[in-house]
């Protein structure tokens, strides 16, 4: 069972998960099928079927008739880059959401390295 | 697929279902929403040949819901309707000699997701038991229609997460699924789409995400301010 916000479309929030498990490497081949899926995340099999879709549409899975949906290795690199550049942005956000400056943000990492 | 145009049903002095309108997809999981007395239940009984429209029609596969339809069509009613004096046991051999499209395997599994004792009578179990026992009966068919009528309503919180695991489970998603029901909290996620009746008439008939996106709420959020709960 996973825990969906209710207030944002279900399918995104499948879409966002499966992303972040194919950067993670946990899907390397082959995708759980629609069912399998739906069944791990107690929800409508239809939401996933859209959520494949949508990532399908992306070109970020392949759907083959018959043996399922693979990931398109060739966008591994490009999405892991993507969704770092996201949580990057988010965490900057809310460091600018403190008042914190450009110079200040890059004074505090600095001294985290150190 | 499911049609209804210009439904209305009128019980003597009360117009239950007033003029709906409305296509289901075949394969669809729809949320038929809202509080007691909306019409969910006149919806139900008319789609399963209980009740004939007053005006307009009502459809199934293009048909109009009869024993043909009946036969594809698996109804959890409101209502306890099993025979007190009988046992699981027997009420599962009658149904499953009854539908011709009974999955014994299924069956099984249903059974011990929803913790089904065969040997007790129907009279000896509590009232979430029986809600569990009637939705098994119905879940364990491999019916092309599914109507459930409040199956979570006065149920225990257990009882309650057995028969939503239940549900999920036993989906293939090609079957046509309404759910009605007055509590929209956690089922919501299980929609694909949600029809709010209000007062007998169609009020709002959505795909459940859409709806998420435009309102950035969820159902029950939106369930609350439409009924101004």
């Amino acid at each position: 069972m996973y825990n969906f916000r209710m207030d944002r479309p279900i399918y995104i929030q499948i879409m966002e998960l499966v992303k972040r498990r194919i950067v993670r490497g946990e899907y390397a081949g082959s995708l759980p099928t629609v069912r399998e899926l739906a069944l791990e995340l107690e929800v409508n099999p239809n939401t996933v079927a859209r959520a494949y879709r949508e990532l399908e549409r992306e070109g970020i899975i392949r759907a083959r008739v018959g043996s399922g949906s693979f990931v398109n290795e060739e966008k591994v690199e490009e999405l892991k880059k993507e969704l770092v550049k996201e949580a990057f942005e988010e965490f900057l956000l809310s460091l600018k959401e403190l008042g914190l400056e450009k110079e200040k943000i890059k004074e505090i990492l600095e001294g985290l390295y150190d | 697929m499911i049609e209804a145009i210009e439904l209305t049903k009128i019980y003597p002095g009360v117009e239950a279902l007033s003029d709906v309108t409305l296509e289901i997809k075949k394969g669809s999981f729809v949320g038929l929403v809202g509080p007691n007395g909306s019409g969910k239940s006149t919806f139900l009984k008319l789609l399963m040949g209980m009740l004939r429209p007053t005006s307009g029609t009502v459809t199934i596969d293009y048909r109009k819901p009869g024993w043909k339809t009946r036969k594809f069509t698996a109804y959890v009613p409101e209502i306890d309707t099993l025979y007190s004096w009988m046992r699981v046991e027997e009420c599962i051999g009658w149904y499953s000699s009854y539908f011709n499209d009974w999955n014994k395997k299924k069956a099984e599994m249903l059974q011990s997701v929803l913790g089904i004792k065969r040997f007790r009578k129907v009279g000896e179990l509590s009232r979430g038991f029986r809600a569990r026992l009637r939705l098994f009966l119905a879940l364990s068919r491999d019916a092309k229609v599914f109507l459930l009528d409040e199956p979570l309503s006065g149920i225990d919180p257990a009882s309650r997460e057995r028969i939503e695991e239940a549900i999920v489970k036993s989906l293939e998603g090609n079957e046509t699924v309404i759910f009605s029901t007055h509590i929209v909290k956690e089922v919501e996620k299980l929609f694909d789409s949600v029809i709010f009746l209000k007062e007998g008439a169609v009020f709002l008939h959505r795909d459940a995400d859409e709806l998420r996106a435009e309102y950035g709420k969820g159902i029950e959020e939106i369930f609350r301010e439409v009924y101004n709960e």
